[in-house]
């Protein structure tokens, strides 16, 4: 089994080897390959001149970016209404505190008052007592 | 490595080079040269520069692949866009068959046939052992590709390729 494996393996390195030899003889010369590609793509700047290019190009455009940015903000000023302070700001819904009997719950009950106060349905003293 | 040193390198190795980017290019002669051309035009005036982490050859055959790839998705791109390219040619080159390149053995036809119908990862890992004597690890280090999938490719395609030939010889 191995020895037919390795058979085949170099029955293909054969033909690998003879594709090979075939392929070389009809590939032009290298000095050609590289003279035919100086003709066609002229030698281009080095790489660092490239980018400086570019990085000039991207600055030009941010310049320009910033100072159109900086000329629409600068228009005339409109003066902004004062903000108003922390302890005159009311919540809109405060209504909806204003409960009924609020007023019994807003201070901590006394000792020596009951909650309920019954004087003013009472009558008077002196209509109280007719003798 | 100095300019004339990388210049000698590349002599020695155009042959193989040649021989990889017609397998590239799928044995499209026009086609694998330009990408040829591109890649020395790469190295030579620094835009592609070896960084000595692997073999110089094993270096190369990645740039010649990575070149292809660009070619071949640029021009895809172009002709979706419906663009033509100033240099490109009216319709898009077919791929030649075997019996249309002249001067081409028996053999070589038979087994460039059974090459083109191997899926590319395949066909290349076997180019690059069979045609470039490379090991696998270094065909996977070219392919950027782990040496596990490099083996399985190795494998499959050496198996697919001996069926093909099979095929051919005894039809």
């Amino acid at each position: 089994m191995s020895q037919e494996k390795d058979r085949d393996d170099r029955e293909l390195a054969a033909a690998f080897s003879a594709m090979r030899r075939e392929e070389q003889e009809q590939s032009p010369p290298f000095a050609e390959v590289v003279r035919r590609a100086r003709a066609r793509y002229p030698r281009r700047e080095s790489s660092w001149r490239f980018h400086l290019r570019w990085a000039v190009a991207a600055g030009l455009v941010l310049a320009v970016l910033a100072a159109w940015l900086g000329l629409r903000t600068s228009g005339p000023e409109i003066p902004a209404a004062p903000a108003p302070s922390l302890a005159e700001w009311r919540s809109p819904t405060n209504f909806l505190l204003e409960t009924s009997g609020r007023e019994i719950l807003a201070d901590p009950a006394r000792l020596d008052r009951s909650l309920l106060d019954f004087s003013s349905t009472l009558p008077s003293p002196e209509r109280r007592s007719p003798s | 490595m100095t300019g004339e040193t990388v210049e000698r390198r590349l002599e020695e190795l155009h042959p193989a080079s040649a021989g990889w980017a017609l397998s590239c290019c799928r044995w499209d002669r026009e086609e694998a040269e330009e990408v040829l051309q591109m890649t020395y035009l790469k190295i030579l005036d620094g835009r592609a520069r070896f960084d000595e982490k692997s073999s110089f050859k094993t270096w190369l055959f990645g740039v010649i692949r990575r070149t292809a790839a660009e070619r071949r998705r640029s021009r895809w791109l172009r002709s979706a866009a419906g663009l033509r390219w100033r240099d490109l040619r009216p319709s898009p080159a077919p791929i030649p068959t075997p019996e249309s390149l002249l001067g081409a053995s028996e053999t070589s036809r038979s087994l460039r046939a059974a090459l083109q119908a191997l899926p590319a990862r395949q066909r290349d890992v076997i180019h690059l052992v069979f045609y470039q004597d490379l090991t696998v690890e270094e065909a996977a280090r070219v392919l950027g590709i782990s040496l596990g999938s490099a083996r399985t490719h190795y494998h499959r395609g050496k198996a697919g390729l001996q069926t093909r030939l099979a095929h051919e010889v005894k039809p």
